[in-house]
């Protein structure tokens, strides 16, 4: 029977271990890097400007519109790249062949991969910052978020789900080996779902499957703290709402990869490829 | 007269090599000629999500412009051919590196510059397709068909095509001298569809990106093209536009060409344009 604290200090370690590997990796690849930094606010920008020119030119002078594009695109990024954290690191390995080893040891599953969120997350990190100085003197609007501390939870909490949708989408990959059209759809979905851009009230009838969806309240919640729309239900209530939700999807996600890798074992197909 | 009898035959058969790779693929040429129509219908759909039914009627006010279809059509055909040229070009050069085909080319007595332009040339003349299936049904559905219109923008293609082939041999450059570069030429790509005023008037940018956007071919092509078919305006040599690309069609090439040269000569030098 292993201590508390030696669990922990071997969590430490795998979690260390797991972020040295992928940041070795990312470090070969300079020009990935340069191209995200280039290209994620080439393509904001890409679907900025023509929406801009729908709405009247009053609304634009209060800076909302800007706002709410520049961190609807934070959340969008931070979704697209904490979906890859798990999901994708588990695809890499089945396609190297090493997946197979890494399964033979005893590290936790989730933390096994998620030493990729560092660099991506580093990126995101970076990519926001300088996409923001892009903003402020290109359109001169202030981006700062109405309550810094909450937005920083809310983000946090955004990403863990994700992450969690991740495992999800790494246990079917197990199932499944090929799920490239279920990626697609839970990207789209997601995003589209989710109202990173607008309120959920939007889309009409469909906001009641948004209201099914943990995501939604995390994104709602993100909304509120960085631009100060009304949330969805009282603001504690939210906050407390969406730690529980993050806690519920990561256990379910970690058990279903957990069942999964053993109904694999036990038929043999895990080495399928 | 054999030298030029030798580029000949090396030009043709890289050309029907590539054109034979090419056509096996027909569903990717009509998803480049879908794809403007779908852009031109997500902004609409957008603009719809955030301006209602009134959303065609403010884009108009704001820009001036009374046909958003045509509008939007003309960019995006022009932004396809872009990513078609510059994409296919470093897909074309990889695939070679990665099977080890390249080195069979640069051992044999061609030309390397005729074989890198042979395969820039198919690319080109892709491009032309994908433009004329693309405007096509506008020409149909228009109130107004001119044929004369028309050839006029298709000789602006022309002229603004070549700065794009020069860009492209930078592009075979940098694959032969660092091997993986396709998310460089997206990030490229990323800003020349965002520079070059695809789905909006250029004059929307802010100052200094439109300074960025005057450097690039394909902003004035797209520009030329749409007063040509959307304005009907001939009076193409008073257009400084067309005096732009005219010198962009020396200076790009140029450009390309000396650096594709430079990495060339020193990558045989050193033999790392025979890694992968």
């Amino acid at each position: 029977m292993k201590s508390i604290s030696t669990k922990l200090l071997y969590l430490i370690k795998e979690v260390k271990l797991a972020l040295w590997k992928e940041f070795k990796e990312y470090s070969r690849y300079p020009l990935w890097f340069i191209s995200d930094m280039i290209a994620l606010p080439m393509w904001l920008l890409f679907f900025m400007l023509p929406a801009m020119l729908f709405v009247p030119e009053e609304e634009l002078a209060n800076g909302f519109f800007y706002r709410n594009f520049y961190w609807g695109w934070v959340f969008l990024v931070l979704i697209y790249t904490s979906l890859r954290v798990v999901g994708m690191s588990i695809r890499k390995e089945q396609i190297n062949g090493t997946l197979e080893l890494l399964f033979s040891t005893n590290a936790n599953r989730i933390i096994l991969f998620i030493g990729r969120a560092g660099p991506l997350l580093l990126d995101v990190l970076i990519t926001s910052a300088y996409t923001a100085v892009i903003f402020h003197t290109a359109f001169n609007v202030s981006l700062a978020p109405i309550d810094f501390f909450l937005t920083l939870y809310s983000l946090a909490m955004l990403m863990v789900i994700t992450i969690g949708f991740s495992a999800l989408y790494g246990a079917a990959i197990l199932k499944f080996k090929e799920p490239a059209i279920l990626t697609n759809l839970l990207q789209i979905a997601l995003i589209f779902l989710t109202g990173a851009f607008y309120p959920i009230e939007n889309l009409g009838m469909i906001s009641y499957i948004s209201l099914a969806i943990p995501l939604t309240y995390a994104v709602d919640l993100a909304r509120h703290a960085a631009l100060g729309t009304p949330p969805l239900i009282d603001e504690r209530l939210e906050v407390f709402l969406v730690f529980f939700l993050a806690l519920l999807v990561l256990l379910a996600s970690y058990a279903v990869l957990k069942f999964l890798e053993k109904e694999n074992k036990r038929k043999g197909t895990l080495a399928f490829y | 007269m054999k030298w030029i009898e030798y580029r000949y035959l090396e030009f043709k058969s890289v050309l029907t090599k590539e054109f034979l790779i090419m056509s096996r693929y027909p569903l990717a040429f009509a998803f480049f000629v879908f794809l403007p129509y779908m852009v031109a219908g997500v902004f609409y759909g957008m603009g719809e999500l955030l301006a209602g039914p009134q959303a065609l009627l403010i884009f108009k006010n704001r820009t001036g412009v009374e046909d958003f279809l045509s509008f939007n059509v003309i960019g995006g055909s022009i932004m396809m051919i872009s990513i078609v040229i510059l994409q296919m070009t470093h897909m074309t050069i990889k695939a070679e590196l990665r099977n080890g085909t390249l080195e069979l080319n640069l051992v044999s007595p061609a030309s390397r510059f005729v074989i890198f332009f042979a395969v820039t040339t198919i690319l080109s003349l892709a491009s032309f397709g994908i433009f004329v299936a693309a405007t096509t049904p506008l020409l149909l559905t228009a109130k107004e068909v001119n044929l004369f219109d028309y050839m006029l923008a298709l000789i602006v293609l022309a002229v603004g095509v070549l700065p794009v082939t020069g860009i492209s041999f930078f592009i075979i450059a940098l694959t032969l001298k660092f091997k993986e570069v396709t998310s460089l030429v997206n990030a490229l790509n990323s800003a020349i569809s965002t520079l070059s005023g695809v789905a909006y008037p250029i004059t929307v940018l802010p100052g200094w990106l439109k300074l960025v956007s005057q450097l690039l071919p394909t902003s004035h092509t797209i520009e030329l093209i749409r007063k040509i078919l959307m304005a009907h305006q001939r009076t193409l040599l008073a257009f400084p536009e067309l005096w732009y690309l005219a010198a962009m069609c020396f200076i790009y090439p140029f450009l390309g060409y000396s650096i594709f040269r430079i990495i060339e000569k020193r990558g045989r030098i050193t033999g790392e344009i025979y890694l992968y």
